[in-house]
């Protein structure tokens, strides 16, 4: 256990010393999530709003209520100004997308039934201003209903009713029939944090060969051989190291984007473990065997490389639908079970949903594993 | 009993044997060298010694225990350093060190004494903290030799330790072994450079084709092939006289003259007192010496004289 735990530890020393390595494990994937998710999100993010309520008359607390309300969360992040000016400020230099100044005889004139109204600010992003516009008309709207209420059944109807209302205030889709969603029910940014998760948790199995071959190349393993421990134990441990490279890999990946990209990963990260995992031990099985029928450490690179590659193309990894082009091809990589399992706990299923990809995966990765144990006295004989 | 006994050691591939009945033994505290030229089977009999082979017949013991039934005993007993440098060129000199040492059971303040020693044994103490990337190949051999002694092996084995460094680092590493040996390690050293297995071995083993074809100390070599010594003279003129009465000496096998018989080559048999009878001839004729020159028998030229090849051939 001793011998087993000091080889894995070693071997992420070494790999945590490999700058190339590390970006190309952990950065690159950042950012081919972060290009490819962008260019094809079409989703709105909430639109900045800075609000300065002037008002402190009866509507004040109804106001600031509305703000506040779950129901536009999604689509308005508000920002407190301290007063019109700044809210100006704010549209101005950036930091909001949208004004809204609330004047000080708002509630007075409403109350009166005169004519009342917000001033706004619109922002530089058109987008952003058509879903803020939404919600302030939605509330103005509601104002002047009850205005009318006002005049025809009196003042106290109109302040009972002018608060936040269970419907939301818009609605966003997209355009078309919602079945031909090319990216599921994940959005792009979930779509391609999974594929390329899964990609580069592929070419971390890599590493795990890529170690022994270099080892061998370089003349440690034979070392190790001529040591009074089991070598079976040494080789586990060099192979346990890329799997301890995968674990660091994917917590990075995951907490980076669930923070920085704001990609919804599911609460269920138990089984996105076994996801990662599972998806680990496929590639150190696949890139065992291929190191056993290349032998030398570049020309297993190449050929893994491409096989992985070219198993993310067929699975959509590259090019959201084209797995419904290629029929069921797509079917045949790691990569589509182990995609599917993650959009589906992304998209909110539960477990009892998803156990059919984990099974097929965990198959995938047991057989991968087996024929790769068969294969690494190849690997790691003694004598090249 | 001898610390290594090779008996009947075979080493086969399909039907090639690239070790052919091996028998040998290697005394406690003794520096052994193993000459011979690439193909004669030193690295193949090293790695069966060092258990990275494993042997076709026969049978090699190592303190006593045998590395086919107790490997892992043999292997507590021997440091090994490879003729590749087998270090890590991400980790640092002192994190090569104590990897190996951890794998080899060392724990806690003893890693940590054990590490220092192995650094400051090699000379490399102030690079501790210094990636091998940065070091010279000198100093990349020594880090690799660190790897092998910091758990104080009973033997150490050295395939070729001193390949392709510099004339500074080659000395050190053989002022290396010769201190190891002073403290208690008996030493396998392989070399393609006979003149340092000369220097430094108290024994000597000559294999080819995967056959001992000699094996004791270099005199005892010398003898079992009959080696011849050559005297050179340099003189102020010829003398036929003292040409004949030289010839004529029952230990001169061979006398040759050049530069008009002012340079006098005569090779020797093994007499402790044919230096001074020749000097005595000379003297007598009223030759002066104006310059002497002894040529000795080496281990190449042993090895020329047994294969009829030389030690570099390919």
């Amino acid at each position: 256990m001793r011998i087993w735990l000091t080889t894995a530890y070693y071997e992420l020393v070494k790999y945590s010393r490999m700058r190339s390595v590390l970006i190309i494990l952990i950065g690159l994937p950042l950012l081919l999530i972060l290009l490819l998710g962008s260019a094809f999100d079409t989703e709105i993010k909430p639109a900045k709003l800075a609000l300065y309520v002037g008002d402190q008359g009866e509507l004040s607390a109804s106001v600031n209520e509305f703000w506040i309300d779950d129901s536009i969360a999604s689509y308005i992040k508000v920002i407190k100004a301290d007063s019109e000016r700044e809210v100006q400020d704010f549209v101005q230099e950036g930091t909001a997308d949208y004004g809204v100044y609330v004047p000080a005889d708002f509630s007075k004139r409403v109350m009166a039934g005169e004519k009342a109204e917000w001033q706004t600010f619109s922002g530089r992003y058109a987008e952003k201003n058509i879903a803020a516009d939404a919600v302030v008309n939605s509330y103005m709207a509601n104002i002047n209903l009850q205005l009318a209420a006002t005049a025809a059944l009196g003042s106290g109807a109109a302040v009972q009713s002018a608060g936040p209302r269970d419907e939301p205030p818009l609605m966003i889709g997209t355009l078309g029939n919602p079945e031909d969603r090319l990216f599921g029910e994940t959005s792009a940014m979930q779509y391609y944090a999974a594929a390329y998760l899964i990609m580069f948790l592929l070419y971390s199995g890599m590493s795990a060969a890529l170690a022994l071959l270099q080892q061998k190349e370089d003349g440690t393993l034979q070392r190790m051989y001529a040591l009074p421990v089991s070598f079976r134990t040494v080789v586990s441990g060099i192979l346990t190291g890329a799997v301890f490279l995968a674990a660091l890999q994917s917590i990075v990946i995951i907490t980076f984007t669930k923070y920085v990209y704001h990609v919804q990963w599911s609460s269920q990260f138990l089984w996105i473990a076994l996801i990662c995992l599972l998806t680990t031990a496929s590639g150190v099985g696949l890139a065992i065997i291929v190191a056993s029928i290349a032998g030398s450490a570049k020309s297993t690179q190449t050929l893994f490389s491409i096989l992985v590659f070219t198993m993310t193309f067929v699975s959509g990894g590259m090019m959201a639908g084209i797995q419904d082009r290629i029929g069921i091809t797509g079917k045949l990589s790691v990569n589509h079970w182990a995609n599917e399992s993650l959009r589906a706990l992304m998209s909110g299923s539960d477990f009892s949903a998803v156990s059919h990809e984990i099974g097929i995966l965990a198959v995938i990765a047991s057989v991968l594993f087996m024929i790769a144990m068969m294969r690494l006295p190849k690997v790691v004989k003694k004598h090249a | 009993m001898s610390l290594v006994a090779f008996r009947e050691v075979v080493k086969k591939y399909d039907t090639v044997l690239t070790v052919n009945h091996l028998t040998f033994t290697i005394e406690e505290g003794e520096i052994f060298g193993l000459l011979g030229p690439n193909g004669a089977g030193k690295s193949t009999a090293i790695s069966m010694l060092s258990g990275l082979l494993d042997l076709s017949g026969g049978e090699i013991m190592v303190d006593g225990y045998s590395i086919r039934k107790q490997p892992l005993e043999v292997k507590r007993r021997i440091g090994l350093v490879p003729q590749e440098l087998a270090i890590y060129e991400s980790l640092t000199a002192r994190e090569n060190v104590t990897f190996f040492a951890k794998l080899y059971g060392l724990r806690g303040k003893l890693l940590q004494e054990r590490a220092d020693e192995a650094l400051q044994f090699v000379g490399l103490r102030e690079r501790a903290k210094d990636k091998p990337s940065t070091f010279s190949g000198g100093m990349k051999r020594r880090l690799n030799i660190a790897c092998a002694i910091m758990h104080r092996p009973k033997l150490i084995i050295m395939d070729e330790p001193t390949v392709g460094i510099d004339p500074q680092s080659r000395n050190h590493i053989l002022e290396s072994v010769r201190e190891l040996n002073r403290l208690g390690s008996t030493v396998i050293y392989t070399s393609h450079y006979m003149e340092e297995v000369e220097t430094i071995c108290s024994r000597v083993g000559i294999l080819d084709q995967g056959k001992l074809i000699a094996c004791g100390t270099k005199e005892e070599l010398k003898r079992q092939a009959g080696q011849e010594e050559k005297l050179i003279f340099e003189i102020d003129r010829r003398s036929d006289l003292t040409m004949q009465e030289m010839k004529a000496h029952p230990s001169v096998k061979e006398l040759a003259e050049s530069d008009n018989g002012r340079t006098v080559e005569v090779t020797v048999k093994e007499s402790p007192s044919i230096l001074q009878d020749l000097l005595f001839i000379m003297q007598k004729h009223g030759i002066t010496l104006r310059k002497l020159s002894r040529i000795e028998p080496n281990l190449e030229s042993l090895f020329l004289q047994m294969t009829g090849r030389t030690l570099r051939d390919e």
